[in-house]
Order: structure tokens, then sequence, then C-alpha cells
């Protein structure tokens, strides 16, 4: 069983968290290059820290022509797919679960590194990553987190159907119990 | 044989002065702005040989363009003493003539230049901050001559230099029997006065048009035979910025008055007297008890500055690493007190004389002949020759020229980086013969060597932009045919390995969803 609510809240609080934070740090840039690597065109850079834009038009501009929109959806889905994995972390047990949200957080921090929130990051040591990534689309990064993640998703819950959960006593849990049994035996016929 | 000739040349480059005598006392035959306004600038007594590969003809061939690098900042602005902004600050650098031998890069004498490349006139007498490889000096003063050369022939489309200014026979024009000609003018460093003065133009055969006389400001000339073929000058002036005068530490910008004093290591600068009627401050240097240093500076010649250089010269105060100047503005004189600033730590940038901090390079201030300074160029002295693998530190490693790989003729991969590490891209490549480069955005880089090297900077662009992406149609070479490819090349042409790795795990993650969707259709069956 897939818990979809909480992925898509979880989704929508990773992405809009992104947009946030990009918000949040972006700065107006010094030189020239730097206005060209935030998207900008030379014409619309004016001086340090000036450009033909208000800061906050700025920010917009960089987002759509830096295509951040891709590494939102990347780090939406990685959060989304990391909280799933903790989530089943009762019946896969805390090594595969931990391993597949370990997975989806290297996912998000891939799609972070090329992203515009890059230079904030380069300082804990991610530029070598970075490398690797940059000359990788960011649509591309997005279609195999969501591919990843999918799998990822698609797996754990397969896995979660075909292991019970240990007896507790509570009313609640065997019923459970009985209902992953009842799963198990429609997935896996006697032989 | 030509090359061999250019590096004997090149590698006999040193400091090189010839005094020589004139025919004329051009500082009567050159013609001043006005009526009766002397020449702000000396004739020079000597002429000092300019940095190698001045010509047009030496410039960069088919070079990579860089914009900057965070370490090689662009557009820096910068403000002076009385709060004026100043035309920003651009970081350059340029490689010419260099070539492959051997399996080695080589770069010759001359070949590689920093520029200090300015969108503007840099104004001395105003506390304009000037950078010098990052450290942000303050420029003070400095020295100009105009050079006068005599008997001059410039073949049609070839190039000389006279003083640090440049002259190219550029175009001729034809109008039924008749033709005028165009002169192009520009420094060593390749700035192009064509934005500020326009390209003065000859004829000998369209007398009510254009004669055989221009005067660009101090770039003067007078032709005795001008033809499509070639112009020959009976005399032809350029200016020379000789020497510029900077400090690294600010003493004193304010009112000073009598017995006023400031101290910079054991040496005390003090005002000894100021008259206030006569227009005049004496300065004193004392050392260890002894004045060694006791000069008048004033009166202020308003009508003269800031260019005539008696009229400077005159406000301006020098003993060893100390200077100093009586400012004119706001006013020189208030309240009995004098307007002074007063520097330590002062150094020269001379003319074709070695750079004292890193002496592999030599150091060549570039004029513009109205009298303002438009940077100085840093030129390697020494033929450099760098295998796969090895790198040539910049002046004082403000920057480093990195060979990657080389494969025959071809530098397959090298990069420029800034003092902190930070790269460009690759700039070598399949067809890539030479490490000649264009780096910054300033005056030089980013506009006026546009006209000689843009056409080739541009091909070279797409070329590897086209190689890169695998896609698109391969210009046709306007000159040399693209080499062959090199042996051994193995990576797939428009696949880097990031995104062959990205594609691969996409493969992946579909035939694993695949399989998780199959499995769960059959067990559902």
């Amino acid at each position: 069983m897939i818990p979809y609510r909480l992925m898509i809240a979880l989704f929508l609080v990773a992405a809009l968290g992104y947009v946030g934070a990009s918000f949040a740090v972006f700065e107006m840039p010094a030189t020239a290059a730097d206005a060209e690597n935030c998207g900008f065109l030379p014409e619309e850079f004016v001086a340090a820290g000036k450009l033909t834009y208000e800061r906050s038009t700025a920010w917009w501009v960089s987002f759509q022509r830096k295509e951040e929109i891709w590494t939102t959806i990347s780090v939406g889905l990685a959060v989304a797919f990391m909280g799933f994995a903790l989530s089943t972390a009762r019946r896969n047990g805390a090594r595969a679960a931990g391993g597949a949200a370990l997975g989806g957080g290297v996912l998000a921090v891939s799609a972070l590194c090329v992203s515009c929130l890059a230079p904030v990051l380069s300082v804990v040591g991610l530029g070598l990553a970075g490398t690797l990534l940059a000359g990788v689309p960011k649509w591309l990064i997005a279609l195999n987190t969501l591919l990843l993640t999918g799998w990822g998703t698609l797996y754990l819950s397969r896995r979660s159907a075909a292991c019970a959960l240990p007896q507790t006593g509570l009313p609640v849990a065997a019923a459970k119990t009985n209902r992953e049994r009842k799963i198990q035996w429609h997935a896996s016929p006697a032989p | 044989m030509a090359r061999f000739a250019r590096s004997v040349t090149a590698t006999a480059f040193v400091l090189s002065t010839t005094s020589f005598a004139l025919a004329a006392d051009y500082a009567s035959v050159l013609t001043p702005a006005k009526p009766g306004l002397p020449l702000a600038h000396p004739i020079a007594a000597n002429d000092i040989a300019p940095p190698p590969f001045s010509e047009i003809a030496d410039r960069p061939v088919k070079p990579a363009y860089v914009p900057g690098l965070p370490g090689l900042p662009q557009a820096r602005p910068f403000k002076d003493d009385f709060g004026v902004p100043r035309p920003p600050k651009f970081d350059a650098v340029f490689i010419r003539q260099s070539r492959v031998e051997n399996g080695e890069v080589v770069i010759p004498p001359g070949g590689l230049y920093y520029l200090e490349d300015t969108m503007g006139g840099e104004v001395a007498l105003r506390g304009e901050t000037l950078p010098v490889l990052g450290r942000l000096s303050t420029y003070i003063d400095y020295d100009m001559s105009i050079v006068v050369k005599e008997n001059v022939t410039i073949p049609a489309g070839k190039s000389v230099v006279v003083g640090g200014t440049v002259y190219q026979y550029y175009a001729t024009v034809g109008h039924e029997k008749l033709a005028n000609h165009a002169l192009h003018v520009k420094t060593i460093a390749g700035t192009d006065w064509e934005w500020a003065f326009g390209s003065p133009v000859l004829s000998a055969s369209e007398p009510n048009w254009w004669g055989t006389r221009f005067t660009q400001l101090y770039n003067q000339g007078q032709a005795r035979e001008v033809t499509p073929q070639k112009m020959v000058f009976d005399w032809i002036s350029g200016v020379r910025m000789d020497r510029l005068l900077l400090a690294d530490e600010k003493l004193f910008n304010g009112l000073a008055g009598v017995g006023d004093e400031w101290t910079s290591g054991n040496r005390t600068i003090r005002v000894a007297d100021i008259n206030a009627e006569a227009g005049t401050v004496r300065i004193e240097v004392i050392e260890s008890g002894n004045v060694v240093l006791n000069r008048t500076i004033g009166p202020v010649k308003n009508e003269l500055l800031i260019e005539d250089n008696d009229a400077r010269k005159a406000l301006v105060f020098e003993h060893g690493d100390i200077a100093g100047f009586l400012s004119p503005w706001p006013a020189p004189f208030k309240d009995g007190k004098a307007n002074l600033k007063i520097y330590a730590k002062a150094f020269s940038l001379n003319y074709g004389a070695d750079y004292a901090p890193d002496r592999r390079f030599a150091v060549y201030p570039v004029g513009c002949p109205t009298g303002h300074n438009f940077g100085f160029m840093l030129t390697n002295k020494d033929e450099t020759r760098l295998k796969p693998g090895q790198a040539f530190d910049g002046p004082e490693g403000y920057f480093k020229v990195v060979v990657d790989a080389v494969d025959g003729a071809n530098v397959l991969g090298w990069h420029i980086e800034d003092k902190a590490g930070n790269r460009s891209v690759n700039l070598g490549g399949r067809s890539v013969t030479n490490v000649d480069l264009v780096l910054g955005q300033g005056r030089v880089a980013g506009q006026a060597i546009l006209k000689d090297v843009g056409r080739t900077m541009l091909e070279r662009t797409y070329q590897a932009l086209a190689q890169a992406t695998g896609g698109g149609v391969h210009p046709p070479a306007a000159s040399a045919a693209p080499a062959a490819s090199p042996a051994g090349a193995t990576y797939i042409a428009g696949f880097s390995p990031g995104l062959l790795v990205a594609v691969g795990v996409m493969l992946l993650g579909c035939a694993a969803v695949g399989y998780e969707i199959g499995r769960r259709r059959a067990s559902s069956v």
C-alpha cells in the first residue's frame, strides 16, 4: 500500500521549501561573469549587485532561465521517497528502509549540486558531484529521479506487502498482520 | 625560417633604449591643441623597444575566448577621492604566437601578456584606484613623452610602432581616378582609438577632401607619398607612457597646516611652510634627523591640468617610496591650510623595465595621446615550453596556464586557472594547434581586438560547440583546414561521461520500473 497522501504532502513541502530557499539565498550578481552564470544576458548586467531587474524579478528570471523547475521536481520526488522509505522501516527493517532513504537523499543532493544553490553547497565539498553532473540536462536528472524513486517505491511497497509485522498484541497491529498475510497469499501462491 | 628569425628577435628582447637625433625640433613642428598652448608632453630623447608582437600581424591566431574567472574579475567599479565613479576595470590575458613543437607547447618571449584593461582613461592626481594584480593601488602621477620617427614607410595592410602607438595602413577607397587612404591607430596593447578620435584619412589626389597631414592629438604625421601601395611619412609621432607612479598606502588626505607631520618607517614627512598667497607649500622629508628632501610644490595652474607635464610636476614631490602632491581640488588652500595627499609604499611601473615583484615579466604602461592612462601590460620575458601536465605561472602567480594533453600538432587539453584554482573549461580540441587566448571583457579584450581576431575566435567557438554537442554543421574553414581526429580518441562526440552515466541510469530505471510493474501484473492474474 503506497501512502499517496503522505508522499504528495512531502513532495509539496520539499518543492516549496526548495523554491523558498532558492529565493532566500539568491544574490544579485557582483560581476558580469556571475550574471551570466545566473542566466542573465550581458546587457542586463548594469554594475556589481545591480541588474535591469529588481531582486525578486531577477530571481524569477534566473529561476526560469536556469530551468530550476526540474530541480524543484527532483528534490520533491527524492524527499517524498525518503519519507515513504522511512515510513516502511517497521515492515522492511531499518537497514533496507535506511538504505532506500539514503538513496533518495543522494538523489536529492545530486539534484541540488547542479542547481542554483550549488555555489552555496560547494563550500561543503560538493563541487565534484556538481562537476560530474554539469553536462547532464536538468530534465534528465528529474526523469532519472522519477524512475529511481518510482522503482524504489514499487519495490518497497511490494516488499512491505510480503513481510508480516511482528506480533505486538495490539488489535490494530493484529488486524494489519492478517491483512498483510492475505495479500501475501495472493502474491505468493503455495507450491 | 621566418619563425626562427622572429624567435631570435624575441629572444633578444631586453630593455633596449636607443638615443636618436632628429632633423627638426618637433616641439615646434607638432601642432598644439590651440595657438599659444604648449605641448602637454615632452618630445622623447630616446627610443625604447616596444613589447614583442606589437604589430597587427602578430595578433592571436584563432584564439580561445574566456570571458573571465572569479580571480580575474571584470567590470570592477571604483570611485576616486571625490566620489566620482571611474571607468570600470577589467583583468585581461592574451597569448599570441604560441605553437606546438615536439610535443610541447611553446609561448615565445612577449607571447603572453596580462593587461590591466580599463574601459576609459585613468587620470592622475585624483586618488583613482588602479588594480595591480588584485592589489588596490592608488594612481598618483605619470611621465608621458611624444616619440617622433622620420622617414617611415607603411606598406598597405601593414603596421608600424611609434612609441606606444601602432599605426596600420588599413584601407584605400577609390573614387573615379582618385583615392583616399585610412590609417588605423591603436596602442601596443590593442586599444583602438577609433572610438575616441576616429581614423585619420590621407589623400594625395583629393586635396579638397583630405591632405597628407593628420593630427590626432599628439599622434600626428606628415606624409610625402600616399599611394594604394604604401604611405611614406617625413615624420610621424606617437605617445609613450614612460612611467606610472602608484602607491599602496595612503598616509594623509586633507587639509594640513605648518608643522603637521606624518611618519612612515624612519621617515618623517613635514609641512615646513605654507605660502597661500604664492600658492606654494614647502615639504620636508626627514630621515634620522637629516632633511633629505626639501621641496616647494605649487602653484596650481588650473588651466593646464591634469595633462600638462610641467603644471603637474610642479605639484608632486617624491622621495624613495614616499610621494605626495598639492591637490588642486576642491581648492589647494583653505583657512591657511594646504590640501595635501601623501602616500607611502610608492612604486613606479617603467615602460620596458622589469616588473619588480616578478622579474620574469616586463611592464609596459599604455598611454592615451591625451595624457590619460589605459592600463599596463606585463609580458613574459623568456620563452616558455610546456609539456602535458606542466603549467606556466602568470605574474606573481595571479593566474596559471596549464597544458593537459598534446597529441602530435594538436593541443587536446589546456586551460587557464586563477590563483584560487578556478579553472576555465577545456580550451583544447582536435583542431587546436596553439594556446592563443583572449580573456576578458574590457576595452581591448571585449571590444577593440575583436576587429582583428573576432571572426576566427567566433569560428573556433562554434567548432568547439559543434564538437561538444555532436550536432550541427561544421562551418567551412576560412583559413587552415581542421586537423584530422587524433588517434586514440575514445569518447563519443557529444556525450560527456556524466551524460553517458545519466542515460545509463535512465535505462536501468526504466527496466527496474518495468520489472516491478510486470511482477505486479503477473501476481494479479
